[in-house]
This record gives C-alpha cells, structure tokens and sequence, in this order.
C-alpha cells in the first residue's frame, strides 16, 4: 500500500500489506503475522522443489530486466563444488525508484526470509545484502533484523532445525549507481573498483569470488516468502494483462501527480488507473506531458501511450517503453523535457565507470550537448550528433548504463521533437545550465 | 609500446587443446577453444582495431573498437572478449561497423592534443594508428568543453615522463601494473568523464608504490607514459635483440637504437625468461655504459703510487705480458692467475679459463661464483648430478607449494618474482624462509603460508627439522624414492634426520622457529602438491652453505618434488651469467662442463684441442689467492669485472693482498676499487658493446648482441686473445660465435650449441646435444643425472661465529631492487634516487636500548673492522638481527665480513657476522683511510687525463 496514504481499492498489497506497521519490523511481530512460514516450507523441500515452486509462480526479477527467478536459480550447479553465494541486491539507486528502501524499512524480515529461501534454493550458505550506502536507516533497520533473525533460528548454522547454514553478510555501497549493475556489485563487495564484468562467465558459473552467484533484486527476494507460503499457482494467479506476467509488482510514483507513492498493483492493471485513479492524477489546472515508467533508463512515453498501457512487462514493451524497476515518473505540461533528459543525462554521466569509450566520453558528451541547446546554442546538427552518439551507446557496451543514458534522450527527441526546436530557433529563452 | 611493431594478438593465448574453426570475413580459421575473436582474427591475418587491447593482458573490453557482428548473433560483441566458437561467422568490416568505431575515436579526440608532430609518440602511437585506420576525418563535437588538456605532467620518476593530458583511460597501465607486475601501484581515480589514472592515491609516481619496472610504459598505447630517453632523442629507427646483463633471470630485451646511440631498452615479448617483462634495472638503468667515468684508454702505471700513464693496446698488454713472464720466471708458473665475473659472457669467462690454463700453464683461475653460488654447484653435483637449478622459470605455472629459502625475489630476481605473484594470485601457497620480512611474505593479494623466521646461521638446523617432519610423519613419497634414489643413502638419512635431536621441537631453540610452525610447512611442502624450493644466497652464504644445498636437494627427493613440471630445486642466481661462468670450467679444480682436471681422459681431451700440457694439479681458489699473496708466493693477478676489493669480506684483508702483489692487470669499465690498486687497467666493454652470450639461472643460454661499438676499442673476448697471444699462446678466433662452436665440441652438455641454432630457437636450455635437440627445460626427468639420486647426511654445525657480549647482534646483507652488487653500473645511473646509500635496518627494540633514532648515524664493528651507516629502524629485522646492504664502497659493509666460509667450497659467510652497533658522531678508521686513497687515485687518474692531453 502507498505509505503513508491509505491503500487504494485498485492495490492488491502483498510485499506492501504492513508498511507503515511498525509492528511487522521485529522478528516476533513478523512470526505473528505469518513471516517465516515460507521459509520453514522451503527447509522441509529439496532445491529442486524450490525452484520449480517459483517456477511455476512465474515470478520474474524485479531489478528491472524481467528474467524469471527460478529459471535463473535453476542455472546453479547442482553439486556444491565451489561455496555458492546469493547476492541480494539493495542497492537502489534508480531515479525515480524507492521501493526497496520501504520494503527494507518496514519488513525487514521479509527480506531474509526470501533471501533465505533463495540461498536454499541455489545451495547457498551465505547471502551479501549489498545495501545502497546513502539508506542508513534502512541499514540499521536491516542489521538489526539479522541479528534478531540469527537469534530466532531464521538464519546461522542450523536454519529452523534443518540442518541447513544461511549467513547473511550486510554490506553497504559507497555511492555509486554502477554497484547496482550485479557484475559491478560483485566487483564492489570483492573490494574491487565497481567495474561491470565482461560476460561470459556469467555469475551462475564464475561470480562473486570466481564462485557460482545468483544475484536478486529484494522486490523479487521478498515476494518468494509469500509464494512458498501460499504457492506458486496463488502467485501465478494475480494477473490482469499477459500470462506471462505475474502476481504483484511495486510501482514507485513520483513527479507531478497528487499522491505519490508506493502503489501495489496486479500485473497487467492499467497505467491510467494506476496514475489517474491511485494516484490522484495531475495536479489541478494541469495535464500530462510525459511518462518515465521504469525508472529513469527506459524510454520516455507520451500521453498517448499511456493511454491503453497495461503494467506489465509486455505492456509497456508494447507502448514503446519498458516496465523496468516501476519506478514512475510522471511529468505535467509544465515540465521542460529538454532540461529532464539533460539532467538525467548528466545523472549517468556521474555514474558511468569509466570503462567503454562511448560511456565515458559519450555520457558527458551528451550532457555538454543538451546543455549547449539549453544554453540557445543548439543547432539542429546537434540532435543528429545526439542521435548518432545514441546509437553508438546502445548496446554497444559491456553494461547497460551508457544505454540508460542514450534512451530518455533519443525517445524525448523523437517523440517530442518541438521541445528542442523551440531551444534551437530560440523562440525558448535560453536555459542558466548549472553543473 | 616498442619501435619495430610485434604482431600484437590483443588478447593472450589460449592453452585450451580442444580446436575449433570459425570463419572470419570469410577466412577459415582453426584456433584453440577460448581464443578471442580478434586474436582468431589476427592469426587469420585480419587486424581488427583496437586500444585497450594487448595481448600481455587479459581482455578488458573498454575502448570498444574492436566490435564486431557475428552472423545470427544480435548486437555488436566486442571481438576481445568473445570467444571463438566452432562455425562461427564473424565480420570484422562493414559501413555499420566502420561508423561505429569512427564515432568512437571521434569520442577520443574529442578530448585529446592535436599536437601530433610535435608529440614524443608521433609515429609510435596506437591511437594515432587506430585514427588512422578507421577514417577519423572530423570531429563533429568540437574542443570546446570540459577536458583534459591541461592536466599536469608528472615528471617524478627519473626514466618516464606521466602526460595526463594525452591519457585515453584504456587501463593498460593499471592492469600491467596488476597483471604483469603484480604491484597494484596504479588505480583509476574519479569516475566518469574525471576519470583519471593515479599512482598510490593522486600521488606523484615516485611518492607512490610504483617499482619503475616499466611494464606500465610498455603497455601505454599513446605518450602518456613515455621514456624520457625517447623524450629526448626520439623514436628509434632499429633494433637489437639482446640479453640484460643484471641479475641471473636474463631477460631478453630490445635495444632500441638511433645510430649507435640506444634510444631505450624494452623487454623483448618472445624473450623465454621475461615473456615481455622487466625491472628498472634491465629497463632504464642502462645509462652507465655512456657515463664519462668510463675508461676508454689502456694505462699502466709500475706503482699504485704511480699517476696513471695513458698508452696503446699493445703497449699495455705488452707490458701485461711481460710483467706476468717476469713475475712466473721469478716467482714460478704458479705465482700469477686470474678472476673471472659472473658478468662476463660465456666465451669470455671460456677464454680466460683456457688463457690461465694454457699461456699461464697453471690452474690459478676462479670466479666471482666463488663468493655466491659455488655451494650449489658442489652441493647439487653431489646429490643430483649436475651443477644447476632443475627447473625453466615457467615451470613455476605449474607450481602449489612455493619455498622460498634465503631468496629476496622482488628485489633480487624482481622479473622472476612477479611470475612467481602471479602464481601465488592463482592461489599457490608459499612458504619462505628467512630471517627476514622480505616483500614476498606480504605483498598485494600474496600472503605467506608460513614465514619462518629463523636466525642467520641455522638454515641446516631448520631443513632438518623439516625432514624429520616428514620422516616421522610418514610424509616421505616412498615410491619416487624407491624407483629414483639410492636407497641405502636414503636409508641413512632417514634414520638420521628421524633422530629425535633434529626435531622441530629439539630444534627451535636453535632455529628461533616455533615447532609447530615448522611442522605446518613441512606437512604444507609435502602434501600440497607441486612443491618447488627456490633460493638464493642466503643458502650458500654460510659456514654450511654446501651442507644446506643437500639438505635442499634430500627434502625435494624424499617428497618427490623433483622432475617434472611445477617442482624442483631452483637455485636463483644473483649475476646474469653465474651458472654460465661456472659452466665454463672458472673454477681451479673444473674444466667447462664439471670436469676435474685430475681426470686424464678430461685433460687428454682439451689437450689434444689447446695443444698444450694442462696441470693437473687444481689451482687456487681466490681466498687461497690472498693468503698466498700476503704470504709472498702469488704475485700477479689478471681480473675482468670483477671488483674484489669491494665485493670480497674482509675488505682490509683483501687490500692487504693486492698491496703485495706486483702485477694488477684490471679489465673493466670503471676505475673501480680493485682497480686503485692496480698496475695495467684495460677499458673493458659493456654488455651493449660485444657479442657473446649468457647462460640465465634457469641454464637458458641467450645472446647477447652487440648494439654499439666498443667505447674503449676492444670487445672483452679480443682482449684476452691480445693478451694470450702476447704471452705467447696464440689465439685465432674471428668472432665469438667460434669460441662458442669450441665449447660445444669440448663439452657434452654443449654439443648441440651453436650461434645459428640459438637464432633459431631464440635461446637454449642446456644440455642441448643429440639426445635434447632443442635443449632440457626440466632436469632428471627420468633418472638422476647421477642416475639414483643421493641422499647425504646433513649434521648440523653451528657456525664459528657467534654472538656474545662483546658482538651481540647478527648482521646479514643483501640486495635491493634499485641497485646491483657493488654498484658500478647502478650507481652512475638514475637508481640513485632510490638508494642514495646503504642503510643498515635494525629493529626498534635493539635501536631504543641502544639510543638510536631514525637517519642516525651508527658504528657497526665485527671481530673484522668497523664501519658507520645510517640507521633505518625496521621490524623487517627481528630483534637481535640487523641487516644492510652493500652497493657503494664506501659503506665498508666488507670491511665488518669476516673469512668464515662454506666447508666445502669457501664460499664466504657474508650472511652472518657477530657485530655490535652503537652511535657514532663520525667515520670509521677504515673509511677515513679510504677516502683519503680514493682521492689520491682519482687525482693519479686525473692525471693520466692530463698527460695525455698535454
């Protein structure tokens, strides 16, 4: 539910049914309210059955990129030759996106149990929380929970009498976006320079330290509590739109709408409803302009689009955009879409690492770019540069973050074209670009 | 990046046997499973474009030139780290790609100087290169904006010049400096577009961890890091593949030459030693061989109180020549004799063994291996068969267990040692020993096992113990010793190390090693797998330096750790060509090969080819040379690199010796400290300067080639021919490679050594004849050299000299990293700025009782003399252990090392001296006298400048 609002009627909460009750933060208050029964499930199954329970739960990873969880534990070796590890990963640091950090901060046993199962479930007996740096409330709250989840049997040698160890090691990131890229994270929680991975080998065979790694988004983690607990066909169940999307998804919506917030929705429900009906719609005398609908790296979408959007993976995908993390963001006609795109643009070109040419050089030069057309020295050159240079990030780097960058921009020059015009024969006043 | 491009692969090569073929634009090609696209496609003849790629290290994917398309695959893979696969289709051109890697260079000019012609790089730089070969022809984003462009060159380091601005953040430098080097001196700092490469934390190069090996301006594609030498000069126009003439891991390298004058030095990538890698000594520190302290005239003088007198070749050699006939008709044949080095090549060490052999008609030869290796040379004869290490250096691939014994790798061996890191990286366990914390014990992602640290003296008592663990431990590989050993000598060894006085326990208050700690590494050395013992001086240098090498030799047999890939008994040899010198027949008692003069059959041989009668009788060895001068019967002395009176302990003894000589004949290339005291000085030649070859610790014969005139005439090799011939044994050789072509009809392990077949294999691994065609990277394969290998009883004695009220604490010496033996050669260079002086290390409980603080001036006197240091206080030491180390003669650390020498071999024990050390406010006696002699030489020096000008 959107915390601190009061739940909608449209909102089916799951992960979000006890935010805001501060009672479901401890250990004790979680057992009362059902926590740990998933987990005490999994102990009495084999990995296999695990796996193939979220298997047919259809649930699919969180993070952004969609892949189905159990097929992606399914990847782990079945012999534990090396240690096997889960990474989870709460490093949430997408614009636009704070989902993770709510679940941390009101269920934090939510979490271990699902990294619990996930770590039984991929013969894992240690699981890396890698928690965002900047949520230090969260972290206290996170550690406090593992201490008290060691002490109550859910994690430490001998998991709920099962014989099973799970460990969980919490470690915080330092301020840097690219730690949120799972190779990077694993380079960071080695001590390493947060440098994206060249794959192959991909983490199943050789991740965090050159063992066999899974890595999860906590969204994804924590909805595996619930699937054991009341199986995989209730979670496969909770769909509106394509089968292929399931059960229940967070939607992070911030921007000009009256009640942002934590929305908890059905896959396949309606972007509008979502927006218009959850959320409150614009604020008054004002209409909407643009949708960035997962988090700030996917395409922008016009009004249009939204129209007959359903949140789902495939929905949005079909619109022209992608579902990504949920992270919503919603801008009105008062926004100028040429200064959003530079100030996300300029966000990634923070971020980059620095590795591959296009990101480094290209993130900053689509930055100085935008920021010249502010300045009412574009010149309509200056979008096919910015289209050309586009292309030469997308998809042509060892990670995605150069990608990030290259599409609000390509999308915000496409589909909204007389934003830039207006800049370029200086009909617009020229923008003070502030670094 | 070096003058005359290598083919560069761009990623290295695969070891995977399995096969597969792809094509590639349409070219079948067969490579290892694993290979890159773009090394697959450079063997198929097709440079795919790239930058960040080289194939010294592993893929890293950044710079993104190198994409290409694979058919049905979708996207843009980046052909360095794609793997081939069988029946793939690659493209590696078409108009998408060539857009793409256009708008990515465009991306790099962006933010670069287009100062081309007048960069250092300029025609020797990849990215200009890369401009080139994709159509770079406008850059669509202007130059306005933030850049680089006026980031700060950092000029701290003495050899190479850091230009930020010219940088392309391809990592290269800060992955050699991991991957090669294994130092992780060089980071990325920042992020994004501020990314910039930072020595240690945004510190100067030289404020950093940096160890100037050179591997990071060897892998920089552009000028950002550039040889000052290249600053100066400009690019080299032609090379010279030759051999370094440090330390005994011979590295191969490139002299890069404009005329004769060498531009730079670059670690030769085919070189079997290096594999492409240096130190900054064999890198940089070559600057000697054009210093103007070089002597380039022959000159005599009847007294060493006499000004030096300019004159011809002939007429100092004549005057060599005559004096050692007078001297021998006075004194009698055995009155004159000669000392080789270890620096000399192979044909000049031969030359000067068969001079001293045939035109001085005695046995008086020996060499510097007198002083450091020759307990190997006995102990592993005894016990193996040969007089050699067993292994090649990439045997260490291989390797589980590293033992590393009396051995300062990163400095002493630093080309070695950084093979070795990146074996330990891999996850193999070391264990050293060593009274010392050396580097190795704790360097970045290296951490010892164990570090045994035992007090100087005690290595036997140590390697007992460790036998008597695995002894009694039933440890011992019971079957490798029954098929490959002598099984009565075993029996005997085995009863004796399993006495119970030679247990760890028994032991420790001996060795200062903990009993258990003891116990782990021998069970560690026994049952960790590949186990391989590498060691140095700190072996040989004692009382029972022989003793230790058998001890050795017995551990490695008794756990199987010998004959095969990734073990072995390695001795690391401090001079490039120790093992080559003592092959050569440099010793008084050996002909080249091992081979005692008392054997007829021996002497018959090399008889029937010199045509002259040999004495079977050996000859002195340089300590037996001393007394017998000081005793009036040794009268003249031939030396070729070899500075005794800074390199020899006792140095007041030694000095003693040559005031009583009469005929100092001194070949070298510095007025060095032998040379003040010397009669005849013959301007020797660098190792730039001759052909010839070295033969490394790993028995890898390598040539060295002559890359520029000699500066004083003559090539070493033509000198002693001039001197032979004038002493009445003629000598006909045309050029070195026929002195060669006599070694290998004299010497069995040689045979099928020649010139030619160097060039072909690029170098050899002795022995080299019929049955190893191509040479023997691993010795004792099958059998023993021997046959069975011997165990032999290894009692321990403890060392005459011992500490007591009067002398309580141990000095030990050695090497580091920045400077060479007596220094010659490194302190007339740049590396000064890392070691201005030796500094004696003494740990800070010894230093607080004693009053003294850090740079403090300190008296160190042994039962042998005295002498003042600077003190560095350092828990490197133990307590009760100080350390120094011996690079500039005016540290006398040899005037405070005694005569005390290995039983069998004489080699001395530098490595403990009972001293006592308390703070003084000036020079020592010792030094006080030597600084007066050194001015009087240089002025009598001056004046053989003058007289000839005049």
């Amino acid at each position: 539910m959107g915390y601190p609002h009061p739940s909608h009627a449209g909102e089916h909460p799951v992960l979000s049914k006890h935010f805001g009750d501060a009672g479901a933060r401890t250990f004790d208050g979680w057992v009362k309210r059902g926590g740990y029964e998933g987990l005490k499930k999994a102990l009495g199954m084999t990995r296999d059955q695990v796996v193939e329970e979220v298997k047919a739960s259809g649930l699919r990873g969180r993070g952004g990129a969609g892949f189905p969880t159990g097929m992606k534990w399914s990847f782990m070796p079945k012999e534990v030759v090396k240690p096997h590890y889960l990474v989870c990963n709460a490093d949430e640091s997408e614009p636009g996106t704070f989902k993770d950090r709510e679940i941390i901060r009101w269920t934090p046993h939510q979490l271990i149990e699902g990294c619990a199962i996930g770590a039984h479930a991929i013969g894992a007996e240690r699981i890396y929380i890698y928690i965002r740096g900047e949520f230090t409330h969260e972290h206290r709250i996170l550690l406090a929970a593992v201490d008290e989840a060691y002490k109550g049997g859910a994690l430490g040698a001998n998991v709920f009498g099962s014989g099973r160890r799970i460990d969980v090691v919490v470690h915080r990131g330092a301020g840097a976006y690219i730690c949120g890229e799972e190779t990077a994270m694993m380079n960071s929680i080695e001590g390493k320079r947060g440098n994206p991975r060249i794959k192959p080998p991909f983490p199943a065979v050789a991740g965090l330290w050159a063992c066999p790694t899974t890595i999860n988004n906590v969204e994804t983690l924590a909805a595996a509590g619930h699937i054991l607990r009341q199986g995989g066909a209730w979670y496969k169940g909770l769909c509106r739109g394509n089968p292929k999307s399931t059960g229940t998804k967070l939607f992070s919506v911030c921007g000009h709408v009256q009640r942002p917030g934590n929305y908890e929705v059905v896959m396949g429900t309606s972007m509008k409803e979502l927006i218009y009906d959850m959320c409150g719609g614009m604020r008054p005398g004002r209409t909407l302009k643009a949708v960035i609908p997962g988090g700030s790296s996917v395409p922008i979408m016009t009004p249009a689009e939204v129209e007959d959007c359903l949140l789902d993976y495939e929905g949005v995908v079909a619109k022209g955009s992608m579902l990504g993390s949920g992270g919503m963001i919603v801008m009105d006609d008062s926004t100028d879409l040429v200064y959003q795109v530079m100030r996300l643009a300029r966000f990634y070109a923070h971020e980059s690492c620095a590795q591959c040419t296009q990101c480094r050089e290209g993130t900053a030069w689509t930055t100085r770019i935008l920021e010249k057309i502010l300045a009412g020295k574009g010149r309509r050159e200056d979008l096919d540069l910015l289209l050309d240079l586009a292309d030469n990030m997308t998809g042509k780097t060892i990670c995605v973050l150069s990608d990030s960058c290259a599409a609000p921009v390509v999308s915000a020059i496409r589909k909204f074209p007389a934003e830039f015009d207006a800049y370029i024969s200086r009909e617009k006043q020229p923008v003070m670009v502030t670094a | 990046m070096t003058a005359i491009h290598d083919l560069d692969y761009g990623t290295p090569a695969s070891e995977s046997t399995t096969l597969v073929t792809l094509t590639i634009d349409g070219i079948p090609v067969t490579v290892p499973a694993g290979t890159s696209l773009m090394r697959a496609a450079q063997m198929a003849g097709i440079a795919v474009p790239k930058l960040c790629a080289t194939d010294s290290l592993k893929a890293f994917g950044s710079c993104r030139l190198c994409l290409v398309q694979v058919e049905g695959r979708k996207g843009f893979p980046a052909s360095c780290t794609t793997p081939a696969e069988q029946g793939l289709q690659v493209v590696t051109q078409n108009s998408k790609l060539a857009q793409l890697r256009r708008g990515v260079m465009e991306l790099y000019i962006s933010d670069h100087p287009l100062d081309c012609l007048t960069c250092s790089a300029n025609g020797d730089c990849e990215l200009q290169d890369m401009a080139g070969a994709v159509g770079l022809r406008e850059v669509r984003y202007g130059f306005d904006g933030a850049n680089h462009l006026k980031a700060e060159k950092d000029t701290s380091n003495p050899y190479f010049t850091f230009d930020a601005s010219k940088c392309i953040v391809c990592s290269r430098c800060v992955r050699a400096c991991e991957e090669v080097q294994g130092t992780y001196a060089l980071t990325i700092d920042g992020r994004g577009f501020d990314s910039k490469v930072s020595p240690g934390q945004m510190e100067p190069f030289m404020a950093s961890e940096c160890v100037s090996c050179g591997a990071c301006v060897q892998a920089c594609p552009t000028a950002t890091l550039m040889e000052n030498s290249v600053i100066e000069a400009g690019t080299p126009e032609r090379e010279v593949v030759t051999t370094c003439a440090y330390c005994g891991v011979g590295c191969a390298f490139t002299a890069e030459l404009r005329g004769a004058e060498v531009v730079r030095m670059t670690p030769y990538k085919d070189g079997k030693a290096n594999h492409g890698h240096s130190c900054v000594k064999g890198r940089f520190a070559w600057g000697y061989a054009t210093h103007p302290d070089r002597i380039t005239k022959p000159m005599i003088r009847k007294r060493i109180t006499d000004p030096w007198k300019e004159v011809s070749w002939e007429e100092a050699i004549g005057y060599a020549a005559a004096e050692f006939k007078r001297l021998q008709a006075q004194y009698g044949r055995s009155s004159v004799g000669a000392i080789s080095s270890s620096r000399c090549t192979n044909e000049e060490t031969y030359l000067m063994q068969k001079l001293v052999r045939t035109a001085f008609g005695n046995n008086n030869i020996d060499t510097c291996a007198r002083v450091c290796h020759s307990p190997t040379g006995y102990g592993l004869k005894q016990t193996l068969g040969e007089s050699a290490g067993t292994q090649d250096f990439d045997s260490v691939r291989h390797t589980d267990v590293m033992f590393v014994i009396g051995a300062n790798p990163t400095d002493g061996h630093p080309v070695f040692a950084s093979q070795m890191k990146r074996r330990l990286r891999e996850g193999a366990k070391l264990i050293v020993a060593d009274p010392r914390q050396i580097d190795l014990v704790r360097s970045p992602h290296v951490e010892a096992s164990y570090h045994l640290k035992l007090r100087p003296g005690t290595n036997v008592a140590l390697i007992n113990s460790l036998a008597h663990v695995i002894v009694t431990e039933g440890l011992v590989a019971e079957q490798f010793v029954a098929e490959r050993c002598d099984v009565e000598s075993f029996r005997q060894w085995r009863e004796f190390v399993a006495r119970a006085e030679n247990s760890p326990e028994a032991l420790e208050d001996v060795t200062g090693v903990p009993a258990a700690e003891m116990r782990g590494a021998a069970r560690l050395y026994a049952t960790g797998g590949n186990g391989a013992i590498y060691y140095g001086l700190g072996v040989t240098e004692h009382s029972q330096g022989s003793t230790m090498v058998m001890g050795i030799a017995n551990l490695a047999m008794a756990t199987g750790n010998i004959g095969r890939e990734g073990v072995g008994v390695n001795p690391l040899r401090g001079q490039n060509n120790v093992q080559g010198s003592c092959d050569m027949g440099s010793f008084p008692h050996e002909l080249p090969g091992y081979r005692h003069v008392l054997e007829d059959s021996t002497r018959a041989l090399f008889e029937g080819t010199w045509g002259v009668t040999l004495e079977s009788e050996p000859g002195l060895r340089i300590p037996n040379m001393f007394d017998a001068a000081l005793e009036g019967s040794f009268k003249g002395l031939y030396l070729e690199g070899e500075d005794i009176a800074q390199s020899d302990p006792n140095t007041q003894h030694v000095t003693a010796a040559l005031e009583a000589m009469e005929c100092i004949v001194v070949q070298d290339l510095f007025l060095n400290e032998t040379a003040k005291f010397a009669h005849v000085f013959l301007p020797g030649s660098s190792f730039l300067e001759k052909d010839g070859t070295f033969t490394n610790a790993e028995r890898r014969i390598s040539r060295v080639r002559k890359v520029m005139p000699p500066v004083g005439g003559k090539a070493d090799w033509e000198i002693t021919v001039d001197l032979a011939v004038a002493l009445g044994y003629p000598m006909a050789y045309s050029h070195p490679s026929e002195i060669m072509d006599e070694i290998a009809r004299l010497t069995p392990t040689f045979t099928g050594v020649s010139y030619d077949r160097i060039d072909e294999l690029g170098s050899i691994q002795w022995p080299c004849n019929a049955e190893h065609p191509a040479g023997t990277p691993v010795m004792h394969e099958q059998t023993f050299v021997r046959g069975k290998g011997r165990f032999m009883l290894t009692q321990y004695v403890a060392t005459e000299e011992r500490v007591n009220q009067r002398y309580p604490l141990i000095l030990t010496t050695g090497r580091i990293l920045s400077q060479y033996n007596v220094g010659a050669q490194t302190r007339r260079t740049e590396n000064v700025q890392w070691h201005e002086e030796d500094r004696l290390e003494i740990h800070p409980h010894d230093a607080e009782e004693r009053g003294i603080k850090e740079g403090d001036w300190v008296g160190i006197v042994s039962r042998a003399g005295e002498t003042t240091l600077r003190a560095r206080i350092t828990d490197r030491v133990q307590p009760g252990v100080v350390y120094t180390t011996f690079h500039h003669p005016e540290s006398g650390a040899n005037v405070i090392t005694t005569e005390n020498s290995d039983w069998a071999t004489n080699c001395p024990e530098y490595k403990v001296t009972a001293v006592q050390v308390m703070p003084v406010f000036g020079a020592s006696e010792w030094q006080s006298r030597f600084r007066k002699f050194t001015e009087e030489q240089l002025a009598l020096l001056d004046q053989a400048g003058a007289e000839a000008q005049g």
